[in-house]
């Protein structure tokens, strides 16, 4: 398979997943959470493709609705750390000196932290919410990617072009954004998905663990919580979940790598940033 | 005799390297007269472009300059950076070695060359095609090269397009760093032909080249450094006739034009600080007290030499 199909395959199925998402109430052909004593644990039908759950909710509409929560977190975080990273790595990547050490400093504290460990504990203090597990994502997010704008911003900063044009229009400010950034944008995009796919599994495993989305809120990482225990009698109440899960992170993830593949910018240094 | 627009005197420029320290310019007090060309011709590692650079503020870090710079009367040196953004670019344009990495490839050419002038020349965004074509068309370029991208140009012409960049605020004095660096004879006419038009409408020029053929072309002035000293300061027509020095004498018989005679013996150590004259010791009529010789003597106007013959 060409590089480009495999591209045009991995974007294909992230859009199909964001646009199920986003279009879950028009899709969904019963309430995610509507419960329904009567038709518990019921097997796939014409009705309920998925089957039912212990308490007669309809599979395949939490399944539909499953990746909103994590999607809506993991992009809104990733984002959030994006700005941070970029920030911070700018500021210690051009001035260098004392300002590097201190935010190197800062940087390292956070890239020692284990990641889901820290997170839990962050969830665990703050009580589980949206709010939560969005600080959780942030806060184990940012320095890997500060760390390769730092490291980009470093190497840049000292071609002939940056040199010309501090001649001109001095700010540094305006030098990092308007000539260093736009070369580093392969980087941060590449940067941007994998993180994402990484945050997307991230926030499963804390729905999994009981620490992450609460229920009834319908949540993949919910969700093959619950249907672990009745696998033997009902597994398409795991394996639903569990299929959108693979399909959501490894498409993210995928784009990433096609994407690096495509652009050829990334160093070996930079794909070891967990 | 008019007053110069750029005074040096005493200049002195080391840099601390893990090698000690290395001299780059030693002595030099020289003037740049207003709407005048200087070429400033050397070898590489005389100082030429240390001392270009020293003139528009860039001097690394680790480098370290004493004496007198000025311009237009304000003392350069010591500048800070703050004073430094209020002329740099604004009253001294440079254009640097390299052009095509002196361009930054994620933007066209008009965006590079309009740029300056929209943030401190309240030039409208909308307007910067016109402006950056028109300055284009001043270096001999088409108007059509602002669409395009620097690593679509070849070196000829992104070396013309940074000229164009390096005008776009119109700074009264204009230093050229090696701007025929590795060209082709109709691109080297070219930037020639750039060179004499930018002078002739009153810019002031600083030629930093080791093109002694491009300097007889264009320069009213010649400078000649060596081993980090002036040895040779001359109006072009006095230089090209009777070269005094004996290494500016070495120089022109090494021009392929000339009968390509090599110098013998190699160029001073960087890190050797230099102690009288530069040349003492590939020269035929190096006598003792040559190791001694600190200052020039002019034997005519306008005219500065180091060397005991004269």
């Amino acid at each position: 398979m060409s590089r480009d199909s495999a591209l045009r395959i991995a974007a294909g199925m992230l859009i199909a997943v964001a646009a199920m998402s986003l279009l879950a109430p028009v899709i969904a052909p019963a309430s995610p959470i509507a419960v329904d004593m009567s038709l518990r644990n019921a097997p796939p039908s014409s009705a309920h493709w998925l089957g039912t759950d212990t308490l007669g909710r309809d599979v395949a509409s939490r399944v539909i609705y499953g990746g909103r929560g994590a999607l809506a977190i993991s992009f809104g975080a990733t984002l959030i750390s994006m700005v941070i990273g970029i920030a911070l790595g700018s500021l210690a990547g051009w001035f260098g000196k004392f300002t590097d050490t201190a935010i190197q400093v800062f940087m390292s504290i956070f890239q020692g932290l284990p990641g889901l460990t820290i997170s839990i504990a962050i969830v665990g203090v703050m009580g589980a919410s949206n709010l939560s597990i969005s600080v959780a994502m942030v806060a184990t997010g940012w320095s890997g990617i500060s760390r390769v704008v730092r490291s980009q911003i470093r190497n840049l900063r000292n071609e002939q072009f940056v040199e010309a044009a501090k001649v001109y229009l001095p700010a540094p400010g305006y030098l990092i954004v308007r000539h260093l950034l736009p070369l580093t944008m392969p980087t941060l995009v590449v940067l941007a998905t994998q993180r994402m796919g990484r945050m997307i599994l991230m926030i499963a495993s804390l729905s999994f663990i009981g620490v992450g989305l609460q229920p009834p809120t319908p949540d993949w990482g919910v969700m093959i919580q619950d249907g672990r225990q009745y696998f033997a009698q009902q597994p398409w109440a795991l394996l639903g979940p569990a299929v959108m899960l693979f399909i959501a992170s490894f498409s993210v993830a995928r784009l990433g790598e096609l994407l690096r593949d495509r652009w050829d910018t990334f160093s070996d240094d930079a794909m070891a940033v967990r | 005799m008019t007053t110069p627009l750029v005074a040096m005197h005493d200049v002195n420029i080391r840099f601390n390297t893990t090698r000690g320290w290395g001299y780059a310019v030693t002595a030099v007090s020289a003037d740049v007269r207003a709407n005048t060309v200087t070429a400033i011709i050397g070898e590489s590692g005389s100082g030429k472009s240390v001392l270009g650079a020293a003139v528009m503020g860039l001097l690394p870090n680790n480098a370290e300059a004493s004496g007198s710079i000025t311009y237009a009367g304000l003392e350069l040196l010591g500048l800070t950076d703050r004073e430094w953004d209020q002329i740099r670019g604004i009253e001294l344009g440079w254009v640097a070695q390299n052009p095509a990495s002196s361009l930054n490839p994620v933007y066209r050419i008009d965006e590079l060359i309009s740029e300056a002038a929209i943030h401190r020349r309240r030039i409208r965004r909308r307007d910067k095609r016109r402006f950056a074509a028109d300055l284009l068309t001043k270096v001999g370029l088409p108007a059509a090269t602002g669409r395009n991208y620097s690593f679509e140009l070849s070196g000829g012409m992104a070396q013309r397009a940074l000229i164009a960049v390096g005008i776009g605020l119109d700074p009264p004095l204009l230093i050229l760093d090696e701007p025929t660096k590795g060209l082709d004879p109709a691109n080297y006419d070219r930037i020639r032909d750039a060179i004499m038009d930018l002078a002739g409408e009153g810019h002031t020029i600083m030629l930093i080249t080791h093109d002694v053929t491009l300097a007889e072309q264009v320069a009213d002035e010649i400078w000649v450094l060596y081993g980090s000293r002036l040895v040779e300061q001359a109006p072009k027509q006095d230089f090209f006739a009777t070269p005094l020095h004996p290494y500016s004498q070495g120089l022109l018989a090494a021009m392929p034009s000339r009968g390509l005679h090599p110098i013998p013996g190699e160029s001073p150590s960087f890190f050797v600080p230099p102690e009288g004259c530069p040349f003492v010791d590939r020269c035929p009529y190096a006598v003792a007290a040559c190791h001694e010789l600190k200052t020039p003597s002019h034997p005519t106007e306008g005219r500065s030499v180091l060397c005991l013959l004269h």
